[in-house]
């Protein structure tokens, strides 16, 4: 049983930014950040000196492998202008940065710093997929590789047992795409800002065009359906169940609470967190839910005194379709083996009455993996905060929204729940 | 034939050498002592990764067992893949209670299904640049 956990003070943030997130030849990682970082500084309503930030906490989870250079945390202090302030870098495969967020939070709470700086990077996209493919292995086991062991491989897997216990199927996680891809082209960040009918269009034109018979697709799923546009990659995980590679950068204010009226009215506070790791699947009792997720969960909604049914929006971390819909679960929005009818009832939908993913998701805003999860901070933030533009939640009393960020194959899970006071 | 060609296992000590000791290949896992801990593969450290113990002895797993759950990958994989696509890969489930992660053959993949009786073999792989055989273990379906 967790433990109720409590800060030693409370901790707000005060501003967020990011890059936009993308495949990027021509912009690096120290590009990225600078432009999460200006966007930060000018997301903080009454301004931000630099000189006044007492630390960063940066996640990457392999730049080492990606770009041939370690280190990143000095390099982003100095990029930002900070040093000598000391710079600290987290590494939790997909989850990097959320273990950034928390330790930003600790250094807070302990009364050490005041102001701290908050971030994430991954620049991948200089790499060819199967380069990324491998460096992504680097948070699986070593030999598994040479038998063919490859995470869509893995979560196929996991799909296939969530089909089988809960009489799922492949028309289930399109709901998940479609949906995801509505709100994509509200978010100007977003990598793949265009809805699924928007690419159907476009293929029909382009095949026109050059003179290629046009299939006739009646509706999304008859377009997600034709295996020439949607190719299996490992069944039923299909090329548009999957997010893509993506260079990015994200970042956040974090201040203690008692200081957050001076650089903003309109503060989002923390009000709950929780991580937990897993072991590997030949441990799992099912492969159909993350133990570490529901740890995480119910030692965030301890802290925050809240329950799922509090929590009005989330981003949890859909790397595959099949993941959100165990992730909806596992963090209590909806009953075990009832995510997948909750997506099919629009429930989840932007209008509906829990929205999951309001900015795209990493299947479309991108996942630059060391950037996603203060980037799905950054999105909750900005719900709450009224500034979510087209893809505003509808809801004039959002108060409470929470992001859920996975790495690896469950090893690492946090959940962490922003309130509007 | 080349007659310098050998067998080699895709990774040292995953299954018994039937030619070393007699009888069939078998999966070798590691049993701890201590907390009754199972793991595949064996714990080459000495170790329970789970409670720390060193009382670890290896055992042979059963060669039968259950789907618990596959997919057929269908997109080559990177560098270290170098078998052919499309494959399947997916868990079995051991009368231990230790789930296997491994590959399947011996059927059609489009009949693979849940529960489906499996049974280990050892199976080439790929051959490598000498031409030497690299071997791994696999399931296959339960003819009899």
């Amino acid at each position: 049983m967790a433990k109720r956990r409590k800060l030693g003070r409370g901790v707000a943030v005060v501003g967020a930014g990011m890059s936009r997130f993308g495949m990027f030849r021509d912009r690096d990682s120290k590009d990225l950040f600078a432009e999460a970082f200006r966007d930060m500084t000018a997301s903080v309503d009454k301004g931000l000196d630099p000189a006044d930030i007492d630390a960063l906490y940066l996640g990457n989870f392999s730049n080492d492998y990606f770009m041939r250079q370690s280190h990143w945390g000095p390099l982003i202090s100095d990029l930002v202008g900070i040093t000598p302030k000391p710079a600290t870098r987290t590494e939790g495969a997909c989850a990097s940065s959320a273990l950034a967020f928390r330790e930003g939070v600790f250094a807070i709470a302990s009364g050490f710093y005041d102001i701290v700086l908050v971030g994430g990077v991954e620049e991948m996209s200089k790499r060819t997929t199967e380069e990324v493919a491998e460096g992504l292995a680097l948070a699986t086991v070593p030999y598994e590789g040479k038998a063919g062991f490859t995470f869509p491989g893995v979560f196929g897997a996991v799909a296939t047992a969530y089909f089988e216990k809960y009489g799922a199927g492949r028309e289930h996680l399109m709901n998940v795409t479609i949906k995801s891809h509505e709100n994509a082209p509200l978010n100007p960040k977003a990598q793949y800002p265009y809805t699924i009918r928007d690419m159907m269009e476009a293929k029909k034109a382009s095949l026109e065009k050059r003179g290629i018979p046009v299939p006739e697709w009646e509706d999304e799923k008859a377009f997600l359906r034709d295996s020439k546009v949607n190719p299996v990659v490992a069944w039923p995980m299909h090329l548009y169940d999957c997010c893509p590679i993506s260079d990015g950068a994200s970042c956040m204010l974090l201040v203690a609470e008692e200081i957050a009226k001076n650089f903003t009215d309109e503060p989002v506070y923390l009000a709950g967190m929780g991580q937990g790791s897993g072991r590997g699947f030949h441990a799992s009792e099912a492969l159909t839910y993350f133990e570490a997720t529901r740890y995480a969960a119910k030692e965030a909604y301890g802290m925050a005194g809240m329950g799922p049914e509090d929590v009005q929006f989330a981003e949890v971390h859909d790397c595959f379709s099949i993941a959100e819909i165990i992730h909806i679960e596992d963090l209590g929005f909806f009953r075990e083996g009832e995510g997948y009818k909750a997506v099919e009832e629009g429930r989840t939908r932007l209008a509906g009455p829990k929205p999951i993913n309001t900015s795209g998701g990493l299947k479309c805003k991108g996942h630059p993996v060391g950037a996603t999860g203060i980037s799905q901070l950054y999105e909750v933030w900005t719900q709450l905060r009224g500034k979510a533009g087209a893809r505003q939640i509808p809801n004039k009393n959002l108060r409470v929204g929470a992001a859920h960020n996975l790495g690896g194959t469950g090893g690492t899970c946090t959940f962490t729940i922003l309130e509007r006071r | 034939m080349n007659d310098t060609k050998r067998w080699i296992p895709v990774r040292e000590g995953l299954w018994s050498d039937p030619s070393a000791d007699g009888g069939e290949a078998q999966l070798i896992g590691s049993h701890c002592l201590t907390c009754g801990e199972l793991f595949f593969p064996r714990q080459d450290s000495g170790l329970c990764s789970y409670c720390q113990s060193k009382d670890l002895e290896d055992i042979r797993l059963s060669s039968k067992g259950k789907i618990y759950s596959y997919t057929v990958v269908m997109q080559r994989p990177p560098v270290y893949y170098k078998a052919e696509v499309p494959y399947a890969i997916g868990f079995v489930e051991l009368p231990e209670g230790i789930r296997v992660e491994t590959l399947f053959t011996g059927c059609d993949l489009e009949k693979l299904h849940v529960g489906m009786d499996v049974e280990m073999v050892i199976e080439k792989l790929h051959e490598d640049d000498e031409g030497n055989e690299i071997v791994a273990y696999k399931f296959r379906p339960v003819t009899s």
